[in-house]
């Protein structure tokens, strides 16, 4: 009888003294489980070769190891357990069919498995490594977005502030407007004409000025726009004496109005001046007069 | 309530490959002494020999579906798992370390018979020693194939390099050698 070239027959004598290396050993293990004769003649080898694992002095293993190993075979993940099935008898199985059962099924299911997760995990790592840069970038992007918030936040609030500083002034000057139509319209009321002087230009004020001189509204037309952060000083005189009663701004038109609120009524004083606001000008000083009007009682007119 | 106890081996490899932990406790207790002592001379290291024993008897618990009665008797195949195992880690050990010239097993009397303290070790003991009668018994160059590759983890080809013979004589050695072995034996249980 004559067996084909592929039947393993010169290498497993090599085969039982665990002489082949991995791969052809793979090769033969393989050939084994579907070919008798080949199984056969390997029976005999290994007959002899399992005596010499035999002859090595003999030893106990540890205690322990037994639970060990059983606990090994617990931990295996399930697709290493092998499916129970109904009872064979105890003549056992020699047909190759139901050997083909487990091994032949769940080891490459199992290496696949492996495979699949080693190969899941390298390209995992590529796309999480790309994930991080990705990541990072998206990260530096925000913290640059989130910068040019805060800037408009903060421009924003400053906006806000400015606005709600501008309504106040848009309160204050509606005010002012309705009191000024208010004192125009009374019949008593007086209006006093504040002429320029010598330096005045074409400026020119009206005061009005209710009956009992306790309440007033000053106006300013044609006013030249005083330098930043000064204003015009309102004085009160008498005797000599002169009397700040407050400070007007102007637009840049050269309009201006403030509510005056005097101590006492303004029929006990002379003279209104304006004068340009100056720090370190002395009070009613030799600061440059820009307009004056003469206080007059309506009693006296 | 099964007694695996006294099932044969052959019914404990069915069971383990139905996935009962129970026959494989059963299977340990019989060939772990077997298998360990072979671990223990081979990859001289009790350590190293711990973690190979159980390494071969998880490959028992996955590997039981494929013996094949065809093939032998079950500790045949149980000695050739766990032969084929420590000659794996024999073999990587050596990659690791890349040490190719394992003089210590070219004797089989370097490590001393220790732990007879069972009547079963005492037994296999003087069955080991009826092997190491056998062996020395061999031309002396069969014995040398034999040693190397069986104890020393070394593949033909390895042997054939070491001894500065062709790889054909190696093979035929080897075979001579084994049918030499088995014949001795049979005579030694004729007597």
């Amino acid at each position: 009888m004559s067996y084909p070239p592929e039947h393993p027959e010169d290498l497993l004598e090599a085969f039982a003294l665990g002489a082949l290396e991995e791969g052809e050993r793979d090769g033969v293990e393989a050939h084994l489980d579907a070919c008798p004769h080949c199984s056969s003649l390997l029976a005999d080898f290994e007959e002899a070769s399992v005596l010499l694992a035999g002859a090595v002095p003999q030893a106990m293993p540890p205690a322990g190891l037994q639970a060990r190993v059983m606990e090994a075979v617990a931990a295996l993940p399930p697709v290493f357990v092998p499916q129970a099935r109904e009872e064979t008898s105890s003549s056992a199985r020699s047909d190759s069919a139901s050997r083909f059962t487990f091994s032949s099924f769940a080891m490459p299911l199992a290496a696949a498995l492996v495979i699949g997760l080693l190969t899941a995990s390298l390209l995992m790592n590529v796309v999480t490594t790309s994930r991080l840069n990705s990541l990072e970038q998206e990260r530096l992007e925000t913290n640059s977005r989130l910068e040019g918030l805060e800037r408009g936040h903060a421009s924003a609030n400053a906006g806000i502030a400015q606005l709600a500083v501008e309504n106040h002034e848009t309160d204050s000057a509606l005010k002012q407007v309705m009191e000024t139509s208010y004192l125009m319209a009374r019949p008593f009321t007086q209006p006093l004409l504040l002429q320029p002087t010598e330096g005045g230009g074409d400026s020119e004020g009206v005061l009005l000025v209710t009956n009992d001189g306790k309440k007033a509204i000053l106006m300013l037309a044609n006013m030249d726009p005083p330098q930043s952060s000064q204003a015009y000083q309102v004085w009160l005189a008498r005797n000599g004496q002169h009397l700040p009663v407050g400070r007007i701004s102007v637009d840049s038109s050269g309009w201006g109005t403030m509510a005056l609120n005097p101590p006492e009524s303004l029929y006990g004083y002379d003279w209104m001046n304006l004068t340009v606001d100056k720090p370190d000008t002395e009070v009613g000083g030799g600061s440059e007069m820009i307009l004056q009007t003469r206080i007059i009682s309506p009693a006296d007119r | 309530m099964t007694d695996y106890q006294i099932l044969e081996d052959q019914e404990l490899l069915v069971r383990i490959a139905a996935g009962e932990k129970d026959a494989l406790e059963a299977i340990y207790e019989r060939y772990s002494s077997a298998v360990y002592s072979l671990a223990r001379y081979m990859l001289r290291s009790e350590a190293v020999a711990e973690e190979a024993t159980q390494d071969v008897f998880l490959n028992i618990w996955l590997k039981a579906s494929s013996f094949n009665s065809s093939r032998g008797q079950p500790k045949t195949w149980i000695m050739s798992v766990a032969h084929h195992k420590i000659i794996d880690i024999i073999r990587s050990r050596r990659r690791a370390e890349a040490i190719s010239d394992p003089k210590e097993y070219e004797t089989l009397d370097l490590l001393p018979s220790d732990q007879v303290s069972t009547d079963e070790a005492v037994v296999r003991n003087l069955e080991a020693e009826r092997v190491r009668r056998a062996l020395e018994r061999l031309p002396a160059a069969q014995q040398e194939v034999v040693t190397l590759a069986y104890f020393g983890g070394l593949s033909q080809s390895e042997i054939a390099a070491k001894l500065g013979q062709p790889l054909g004589t190696v093979k035929t050695r080897a075979r001579l050698a084994l049918q030499k072995l088995r014949e001795e034996l049979r005579q030694d249980d004729d007597e």
